[in-house]
């Protein structure tokens, strides 16, 4: 799959692209809008991940040529600002997503995953890894044949580690992703550690062998 | 002390005194003008009896003539010295002494003063009237005219105290055509134009920081999350990465906090919604349940109604998860939470420290008092700027070994 990576900060776009392409994904970076129209005009991406402000312009205008051209790349803004006008303009102009600076790698992999299962046609919503197949259109778990009844924070943990497989991902990523807004307003990470305990149990309950693994108490990692 | 009163209590004094000492001096000056006339007069009376007197020289024998009231004439020793002039208490009296046929005679003629004194006294009256009169009629227009004249000043001083700097626009005084009020008001709009521009500038300064650490934070987090996935990894790195990850997780959301602070500022939150309170609180403490068991606190609600307020949600949201999460991140395990709505105010109180915090630090920026090393000391300063936006009041209460806090947002 193809990402194109919009992006002016170099150091960011590389750590984008280095996180990606352990998931087979294949990526390109641009860091100017120039570049940028130039090739969306001649490619195909599955997904775009836009910076807004690029030393040539606004990557708004990226986004608005795109849907001019009827493209229907899935597309993440990626920016700074935060403002609820910022994203209300970005996702009129028909971004899918829209992720503020600074972001965790897994929280815009997980993202990325869900814009292009979004824009993906029928039948693909069943993700099959490491011994488990979830729905996500039905939002159910199954470990070979054993439906796995999960919460919601469960459910949602499990598709987050999904995403990241055979990558470390961090607690405060975990947090972040299953609070919301809210996180932040606590300095525990012991709610994770619950949920977690609660979801391997699930899983193995429904003959699932354990393979997500705790990292020296920075984060967790499933693999698969 | 008003300053139309301090001047005008330097005129009423110079009234006062001037009242005492012109009243006296008056009624002595009247009463030597009053007592030359009669003894002018006396003298008069005394020169047109003489000739009449000298007829009994000429005539002796004759009987006196008849003298008028006030005048008397008899035979007296010889007295040296001429004539003398002097006052009995209701007389002023001419002694004169006459030769007449070798006999002397004493003639006294009398004048009497109760008349004049009595026009004196009215006179006296009458000043002091037109004087009290006059005076006051000064005062109050003196103190009419001053109202007006210093009408533009009140209406400046009133505007001034109406003024925030964080206002939207300049401030505007009424135009004066005094030249000292329009001088004072050119001034006082200077000043707070050059605040409100050093206000704004600080305020797009703290923004545009805000912004732009926003990129490096990211670029650092994406490195530290990339060095997480190196290996081999020992655990020392992994403690390392995973204190470095705490880190840059706690600016990033300083970062927030602040960006946020300065987007309430600027009233970047319009949008308004009729919102109920409790349903939010609600909410919030299921979402907060996981760190409320974890601490074993017992939650006791107490809504007498549903609370609703009309402002942004997500500020309301913002309001509530600050005083909220402040209650159980500062609370004792096995504590209390109490969330209570009545009468348009929201109290939310909680066991903790069991001293009261400093009422007077506890709303400034990054001032902690917790054993919390983490936290931010932002939240407080948020939950205050969301109040003064919407016209809310918030009370921090030390109470029965509860800290409570009190949002009364209808009166």
């Amino acid at each position: 799959m193809k990402i194109l990576i919009i992006e002016d900060e170099k150091a960011l776009g590389q750590s984008i692209a280095d996180y990606l392409q352990a998931e087979s994904y294949t990526c390109e970076l641009v860091a100017d809008k120039h570049t940028a129209l130039q090739r969306i005009e001649s490619f195909d991406y599955d997904c775009i991940l836009l910076d807004i402000s690029l030393p040539d312009g606004n990557g708004l205008q990226v986004l608005k040529a795109l849907r001019d051209n009827n493209k229907t790349d899935g597309v993440i803004i990626i920016s700074a600002r935060d403002g609820i006008d910022d994203r209300i303009t970005g996702l009129q102009l028909g971004a899918d997503d829209y992720l503020v600076k600074p972001f965790h790698l897994s929280e815009l992999s997980a993202r990325i995953a869900a814009v292009i299962r979004r824009r993906r046609f029928s039948g693909s919503s069943i993700i099959e890894a490491a011994g488990l197949t979830v729905d996500t259109a039905a939002r159910t778990v199954r470990a070979g044949q054993q439906l796995a009844d999960l919460t919601r924070s469960e459910y949602d943990l499990l598709l987050y580690l999904l995403t990241n497989r055979n990558r470390v991902v961090s607690k405060h990523a975990i947090a972040e992703h299953l609070s919301g807004d809210g996180e932040g307003l606590f300095d525990n990470y012991d709610f994770i550690y619950a949920h977690m305990k609660n979801l391997k149990k699930k899983l193995m309950q429904a003959g699932w062998a354990d393979r997500i693994k705790a990292v020296y108490g920075m984060g967790y990692k499933l693999e698969a | 002390m008003k300053l139309l009163n301090k001047t005008l209590q330097y005129y009423f004094w110079l009234s006062i005194v001037l009242l005492m000492v012109a009243i006296p001096v008056f009624y002595f000056v009247l009463q030597r003008i009053v007592i030359s006339n009669i003894d002018a007069s006396l003298v008069a009376s005394k020169t047109e009896l003489i000739p009449r007197l000298r007829v009994m020289e000429i005539h002796p024998g004759t009987p006196q003539p008849r003298l008028e009231d006030g005048v008397t004439l008899e035979k007296a020793p010889r007295q040296p010295g001429g004539d003398s002039l002097y006052t009995t208490d209701k007389y002023r009296l001419l002694t004169s002494y006459l030769v007449i046929n070798q006999e002397t005679y004493r003639l006294q003629i009398k004048s009497s003063l109760a008349d004049h004194q009595r026009l004196i006294g009215s006179i006296i009256i009458l000043q002091s009237v037109l004087l009290i009169l006059l005076l006051s009629g000064l005062l109050l227009i003196n103190q009419s005219l001053a109202r007006r004249i210093w009408k533009p000043f009140y209406q400046t001083l009133r505007k001034l105290r109406a003024y925030k700097v964080d206002d939207p626009g300049p401030l505007q005084l009424t135009p004066s055509g005094i030249t000292e009020f329009a001088e004072l008001n050119t001034a006082v709009e200077q000043l707070a134009e050059r605040s409100r521009q050093s206000y704004l500038s600080q305020k797009e300064f703290a923004e545009n920081a805000s912004h732009e650490l926003r990129t490096p934070l990211a670029v650092f987090q994406g490195k530290l999350e990339m060095l997480m996935q190196t290996s081999p990894l020992s655990e020392q790195q992994a403690m390392l990465i995973s204190e470095l990850a705490d880190a840059s997780h706690r600016m990033a959301r300083l970062n927030k906090g602040l960006l946020l602070l300065t987007r309430i500022q600027n009233g970047q939150f319009p949008e308004t919604a009729e919102v109920s309170v409790r349903d939010a609180a609600r909410h919030l403490l299921a979402q907060y349940e996981p760190q409320i068991s974890q601490q074993r606190l017992s939650v006791e609600e107490d809504w007498l109604d549903e609370l609703k307020v009309t402002m942004s949600p997500n500020l309301l949201e913002v309001l509530l998860g600050n005083l909220l999460s402040n209650a159980i991140r500062h609370n004792v395990a096995g504590g209390k939470l109490v969330v209570k709505g009545a009468n348009g105010a929201l109290t939310i109180s909680n066991t903790g420290q069991p001293y009261p915090l400093p009422e007077e630090r506890i709303y400034q920026r990054f001032a902690k008092n917790s054993k919390d090393a983490e936290s931010m000391g932002l939240g407080l300063e948020i939950v205050r700027k969301i109040c003064d936006l919407y016209g809310f009041e918030v009370k921090y209460r030390w109470e029965n070994m509860l800290h409570s806090f009190q949002v009364i947002m209808k009166s």
